[in-house]
C-alpha cells in the first residue's frame, strides 16, 4: 500500500443542514457532520462506523458531491473537488462512484438492466458505439456473477441480492478508482450479505479500487475493512487497524459500541459483560459542549464538558477522548 | 401417511448426486414484462373502464368516419327537410336549416374532442416543465414558482377563458389557449410532487452520482417515474377542457357558425328546445357519454398505474 | 414442561394474482412455560408468517389451510370455529394471554393518542379495575421497561420519543397483562447496537420476573445465540431444523444451517476467516414443489431432494433436523464417489 499520497483525505468536513435561512422564520442547523480529517490510501478499505444519525452517510454523501460541505476540504488524489467544474468534474465522476443501500430504490424501475448498466457509459461517451458499450455490460453482468441474458429484464424481476449486483455492475462500469459503499448489506439476507462482500473484496483485488465502507453491522465491517473509524455524533472519535480496534479499543464510545455487538456464539454470548450505554443520542441540532459523548460517557470527568478533545495519536491509532492525555 | 410412502420405493440409486444443470439457483420465474405491459393487465381487469375505452374508440371512430362518408356535409343547407325527425335518410334529424344532425354532432365532435386532447396535451407539457422545474431546483425557486401557481388558482378560471376568447376573437386557437393557461396548474402540482419524492429516491442519487446532467436526472429517471400520475392527471384533464369548451360554446363565445362542436350545437337548438328537443339532446347526449367513459377509464387507470392506491 | 403454545401441522396460504403463495407448509412446534424460542430464517422464509397466523394477524389474502394451534391447553385452530367465534376468541386472547412486539413501533403506536390512553387501554379491556388504577399500573410498566420519569412522559404523544423509547413502549404495551406468550417479531432490526443490546437485556430481564414464554422472530443469528433457549431454523416456509442453541450453532446438520452459520462473521475471530456464502436466491413461495426446498442452493443435493420431502430425524430429545442426507443410502453412495475418486 502507498502509504504517501492518500487517493481520498478529509479535511476538517462539515456539513450542517438547514442553514439557509428561510422567508419568515431561522431554521435550526443540523450539525450532522462536525469537522472530520481522514486519509484512504489506494487499494485500501476503510470502515466508517457508527449508529444512525452520527453522520457515516453524510459523509459519504459529501464525499460523491450529493451533499455539499458546509467548511472544510474534500482531496482525490490530492485536487480539493469541493468546487471543481466542467472536465475535471467529468473526470471525478468517472474516479469516485457509490454503492447504495437499499437495492430496491436505487435501481430505476422503468429501466431494463442493460439500459442501467450502460448509462453512465453513454454519459461518459466510453466506446463508440451501443454494440460495444452492450458487449461490456454483459462482461459487467458475468463478473458481478448474473446471465448476460438478463440483460433485456427490468430489475423488479430479481431478488434483492441479485439488484444489488446490477447496482455494483452500474458503478463499475466507469472503471471507478475510489467507491463509496454506503450500507450495501444492510437491507439484505443474512446468506446473501456474504454474496456481495465476497464480490466486493474480489473485485477490489482485481482493479485496486479503494473502498469506504458506511455499515452499522460492526462484525461485516470489522470482516472487510483495513482499517476502521468510529463516528459519534458527527465527529470520528477513533480510527486505527482494524483488528486492533476491535481487541483494544481505546474510546469509551467505541468499547460500548463493540461490546453490544451480539455474538453469533452461544457461549460466548453466556460470559460476555456487555458494556450498557445509558440515555440516549443527543440531538445534532444542540451537541453537548466539550466532548460530545460525554452525556452517555461511563468516564466522563468535569474537564470533558469544557474542552472538546482533539483526535490525536496515540500508540499508532488515533484517539479523540481526555483519558489518554499525558497530563 | 403410509399411502404416500408407497407412491414411489427409494433406492440407492435416488441417492447420487443431483447435477447441477437441474438446480435453479438463480432462475428467474416471472416472465419478463413492462410496466406498462403489467398496467394493460389490470387495466383489463377493471370491466366499466373497458367498456369506457371501447366506447371511446368507437366515437372518435364515428366522428372521423361519418362525416367523410355520409352523403351530407356539415353546413350542406337543404331548407325543404327544415327541423325533420329521426328518419332512414337522417338518423338524428336535421336542424333548422335542414343540416343533418348526425353529421354536425359527429363534425362537433371532431372539434370537442381536439380541443379536449390538445387542450390536455398543452396542460402536460407547461405542467411537466414547470412542476419539473419547480420540484427538482426546489428551495427559493420552487416557493415563488409555487406562489405564482396560487395566484393563478386565486382567479375564476372562466374570467380568463372568458377574456381571452373575447379578446382574441372566438376561434379554435384562442379556445385552447384560454383553457389551457386556466388549467395547467394541477398539472404542475402533481408533477412538482412526483419529482419532490422521487429525487430523494436511490436510483436518482445514483444517476447524479454517475454524472447525469440535470436535464437527463429529471426526464429520464424522475419524470419517466411519474409517468403513472401524470397519465391519470391527463386522462381527467381532456374531459374538463372538453366541458369548458361545450360551456363557452353554450354561452355563445364559442366558435363560429357554420362550424360546430357539441356546445355550439346545444346552444343552437336552444331556441327551438320546446318544440324540437331532440336538437338539444343528441349533442348533449354526446359530451356526457364521453365524458364518462373518460372518467372510468381516467379512474381504471388510476388503479392500473398505481396500484397501491387501491 | 408443559407447553404454552402449540402448533401441529400448520399450512398457511395467500392467494395472490399469480397463484396460491404457500407461505408456511406443516410447521410444528412447541413452546414451554419460561422458554424462550428463536425463529431464524431469511425473508420469505415463512417466520413471520407462522406466528402472524397463530396470533390470527393474517393480511386479507392470507388464510390458514391446515392445522391446530393450541395456548396453554386452549384450543385456537381456526378450523374449529366460525369466523365470528374466532374473531371473538382471538381478540380476548389477544394482548391478555399472547401479546405481539412488532418491528416498527410506529406502525403500532397510535401517533394522534398520549401513551397514558394507549397503554391504559388493553389493561382496562382485559381487567376489571378502575381508570386510576390503570394509569398506575401504565406507569409501573413504563418503569419495569426503563422509561425515565414516566409520571410526565405518560401524557406524551409517541412522536416525542425516541425509536428505541418507543420499542420500550412497546414492550410495556405487550406486559400489560402479563401474557403467557410473548411474540416479538423482529423487535431490534430497526434499532442501532447499543440501543439493541438495551432492549435485549430487557426482554431477557422481564422473562424472568413475570415467567413468560418468548418466541423470537429474526434473521439476526448473533441475536438468538444472545437470548434463545432453543433456535428453529426455517426455509421456504418450512422448519429444516430445531434443536437448543448449542445444538444448532456447534452441531448444525442441515446443510442450510451450516451454510448460514459459515456465512456470517464473527468479531471475536482471531484471524479473519473466509466468509462462505450460499450460492442463489431463496426460492419462490409460489408453486414451489414438495420437495426440500434448500434443493436449489445446496451443494450436496441428490437426486432424492428434488423428488420428495425428507423426514424429520431425531437426533436428541430437542434435536431433530429434516434431509435427506442423513438416510443410509446416502452414506452409502458418498463412500462409492469417494471410491471411485481414489481409483
Amino acid at each position: 500500500m502507498d502509504k504517501t499520497c492518500p487517493i481520498l483525505e478529509l479535511q476538517d468536513l462539515k456539513v450542517y443542514f438547514g442553514d439557509s435561512k428561510g422567508f419568515f422564520k431561522k431554521k435550526d442547523v443540523v450539525k450532522a457532520v462536525d469537522g472530520i480529517s481522514l486519509k484512504i490510501y489506494p487499494g485500501e478499505t476503510f470502515g466508517l462506523v457508527g449508529e444512525s444519525g452520527c453522520g457515516k452517510s453524510t459523509t459519504g454523501r459529501a464525499i460523491v458531491k450529493i451533499n455539499t460541505p458546509t467548511e472544510g476540504k474534500i482531496l482525490i488524489n490530492g485536487k480539493d473537488i469541493t468546487k471543481i467544474k466542467g472536465a475535471d468534474l467529468k473526470q471525478f465522476k468517472c474516479d469516485v462512484q457509490m454503492i447504495f443501500q437499499d437495492p430496491y430504490a436505487s435501481l430505476n424501475p422503468r429501466m431494463t438492466v442493460g439500459e442501467i448498466i450502460r448509462e453512465p457509459m453513454d454519459i461518459h461517451k466510453i466506446y463508440d458505439t451501443v454494440e460495444e458499450r452492450e458487449a461490456r455490460v454483459r462482461e459487467l453482468l458475468e463478473l458481478v456473477g448474473l446471465k448476460p441474458d438478463h440483460i433485456r429484464r427490468y430489475p423488479h424481476e430479481f431478488s434483492g441480492g441479485q439488484r444489488q449486483r446490477i447496482g455494483i455492475a452500474r458503478t463499475l462500469a466507469l472503471n471507478p478508482k475510489f467507491i463509496v459503499c454506503d450500507e450495501p448489506i444492510s437491507a439484505l439476507d443474512v446468506s446473501i450479505q456474504a454474496q456481495v462482500i465476497n464480490l466486493l473484496e474480489e473485485i477490489q483485488d482485481e482493479m485496486g479500487i479503494s473502498y469506504l465502507f458506511i455499515a452499522h453491522d460492526l462484525s461485516m465491517v470489522k470482516h472487510i475493512s483495513d482499517r476502521i473509524g468510529v463516528m459519534y455524533l458527527g465527529n470520528l472519535v477513533e480510527v486505527g487497524d482494524g483488528d486492533d480496534v476491535y481487541e483494544n479499543p481505546m474510546h469509551p464510545y467505541t468499547q460500548a459500541l463493540l461490546s453490544a455487538i451480539p455474538i453469533p456464539d452461544p457461549k460466548v454470548a453466556r460470559e460476555k459483560q456487555r458494556i450498557v450505554l445509558q440515555g440516549e443520542l443527543p440531538s445534532p441540532i444542540n451537541p453537548p459542549s466539550g466532548c460530545v459523548f460525554r452525556t452517555r460517557c461511563p468516564k466522563a470527568t468535569e474537564r470533558c464538558a469544557q474542552d472538546k478533545p482533539e483526535l490525536r495519536e496515540i500508540n499508532g491509532r488515533l484517539v479523540a477522548c481526555h483519558l489518554y492525555d499525558k497530563d | 401417511m403410509d399411502m404416500k410412502k408407497d407412491e414411489f420405493e427409494l433406492t440407492p440409486d435416488l441417492f447420487e448426486k443431483l447435477d447441477e444443470s437441474e438446480k435453479n439457483a438463480e432462475k428467474i420465474n416471472y416472465e419478463s414484462k413492462t410496466y406498462f405491459q403489467d398496467a394493460w393487465s389490470r387495466f383489463k381487469e377493471n370491466k366499466l373502464a373497458l367498456v369506457g375505452l371501447i366506447f371511446l374508440a368507437i366515437m372518435v371512430a364515428c366522428c372521423i368516419l361519418i362525416p367523410i362518408i355520409s352523403p351530407y356535409t356539415y353546413d350542406g343547407q337543404d331548407m325543404s327537410i327544415r327541423n325533420a325527425g329521426m328518419s332512414l335518410a337522417h338518423p338524428m334529424g336535421t336542424d333548422s336549416f335542414g343540416r343533418d344532425m348526425l353529421v354536425r354532432v359527429m363534425y362537433g365532435g371532431r372539434i370537442s374532442l381536439s380541443v379536449g386532447v390538445l387542450a390536455a396535451f398543452i396542460c402536460l407539457c407547461i405542467g411537466v416543465v414547470y412542476g419539473g422545474i419547480s420540484g427538482y431546483v426546489g428551495g427559493r425557486v420552487d416557493m415563488l414558482m409555487m406562489r405564482f401557481v396560487d395566484m393563478m388558482y386565486s382567479i375564476p378560471d372562466i374570467l380568463y377563458v372568458i377574456l381571452i376568447v373575447v379578446v382574441m376573437e372566438p376561434s379554435m386557437f384562442s379556445i385552447l389557449l384560454g383553457i389551457s393557461i386556466s388549467s395547467w396548474m394541477g398539472m404542475a402540482r402533481q408533477v412538482r410532487t412526483q419529482v419532490l419524492t422521487l429525487k430523494e429516491q436511490e436510483f436518482a442519487l445514483a444517476a447524479f452520482v454517475i454524472g447525469a446532467s440535470d436535464a437527463r436526472i429529471l426526464l429520464k429517471h424522475l419524470i419517466v417515474n411519474a409517468m403513472g400520475p401524470i397519465i391519470v392527471q391527463v386522462t381527467m384533464l381532456v374531459p374538463s377542457a372538453i366541458f369548458n369548451e361545450a360551456y363557452l360554446g353554450f354561452l355563445g363565445i364559442g366558435l363560429n357558425a357554420p362550424q360546430a362542436s357539441w356546445g355550439t350545437l346545444a346552444n343552437d337548438a336552444r331556441s327551438v328546445m320546446s318544440v324540437y328537443p331532440m336538437q338539444v339532446v343528441w349533442p348533449v347526449l354526446a359530451i356526457c357519454l364521453t365524458m364518462l367513459a373518460l372518467n372510468f377509464i381516467g379512474d381504471g387507470l388510476g388503479e392500473a398505474l398505481d396500484p397501491k392506491k387501491k | 414442561m408443559e407447553n404454552m403454545l402449540e402448533i401441529n401441522h400448520l399450512s398457511t396460504e395467500f392467494t395472490t394474482e399469480n397463484g396460491v403463495v404457500k407461505a408456511v407448509r406443516d410447521v410444528s412446534l412447541n413452546v414451554a412455560k419460561g422458554e424462550i424460542l428463536g425463529i431464524v430464517g431469511e425473508s420469505g422464509s415463512g417466520k413471520s408468517q407462522t406466528m402472524y397466523s397463530v396470533m390470527g394477524l393474517l393480511a386479507g389474502n392470507g388464510r390458514v389451510a391446515e392445522g391446530e394451534i393450541k395456548i396453554d391447553g386452549r384450543d385456537i385452530s381456526p378450523k374449529n370455529y366460525s369466523a365470528k367465534e374466532y374473531d371473538k376468541i382471538m381478540s380476548d386472547i389477544r394482548g391478555n394471554d399472547m401479546a405481539m412486539i412488532f418491528q416498527d413501533p410506529m406502525t403500532f403506536l397510535n401517533p394522534v393518542l398520549t401513551i397514558e390512553y394507549q397503554l391504559c387501554e388493553p389493561i382496562l379491556n382485559h381487567n376489571d379495575i378502575s381508570k386510576a388504577e390503570a394509569r398506575d399500573r401504565a406507569i409501573q410498566l413504563m418503569k419495569e421497561v426503563g422509561i425515565p420519569s414516566p409520571r410526565q412522559r405518560i401524557k406524551q404523544y409517541p412522536y416525542q420519543f425516541s425509536g428505541g423509547m418507543r420499542q420500550r413502549i412497546i414492550i410495556a404495551m405487550a406486559l400489560a397483562c402479563y401474557p403467557k406468550v410473548i411474540i416479538a417479531d423482529e423487535p431490534t432490526t430497526a434499532l442501532d447496537v447499543t440501543i439493541q443490546a438495551q432492549v435485549l437485556d430487557l426482554i431477557k430481564s422481564l422473562k424472568n420476573d413475570i415467567d413468560s414464554s418468548v418466541v423470537m422472530i429474526t434473521h439476526d443469528l448473533g441475536v438468538v445465540a444472545n437470548l434463545c433457549d432453543r433456535i428453529a431454523i426455517m426455509y421456504g416456509g418450512k422448519i429444516v431444523e430445531i434443536g437448543t442453541a448449542d445444538e444448532i450453532f456447534y452441531e448444525p446438520k442441515h446443510e442450510y444451517t451450516k451454510g448460514l452459520l459459515s456465512c456470517v462473521a464473527n468479531p471475536e475471530d482471531k484471524e479473519k476467516k473466509e466468509l462462505h456464502p450460499i450460492p442463489g436466491s431463496p426460492p419462490d413461495l409460489l408453486n414451489i414443489g414438495d420437495w426440500c426446498p434448500f434443493v436449489d442452493r445446496c451443494d450436496k443435493a441428490m437426486k432424492i431432494c428434488k423428488m420428495k420431502m425428507p423426514p424429520k430425524e431425531e437426533y436428541s430429545e430437542t434435536h431433530s433436523c429434516s434431509c435427506w442426507l442423513s438416510h443410509p443410502y446416502a452414506k452409502a453412495q458418498q463412500a462409492k464417489a469417494q471410491e471411485g475418486k481414489e481409483d
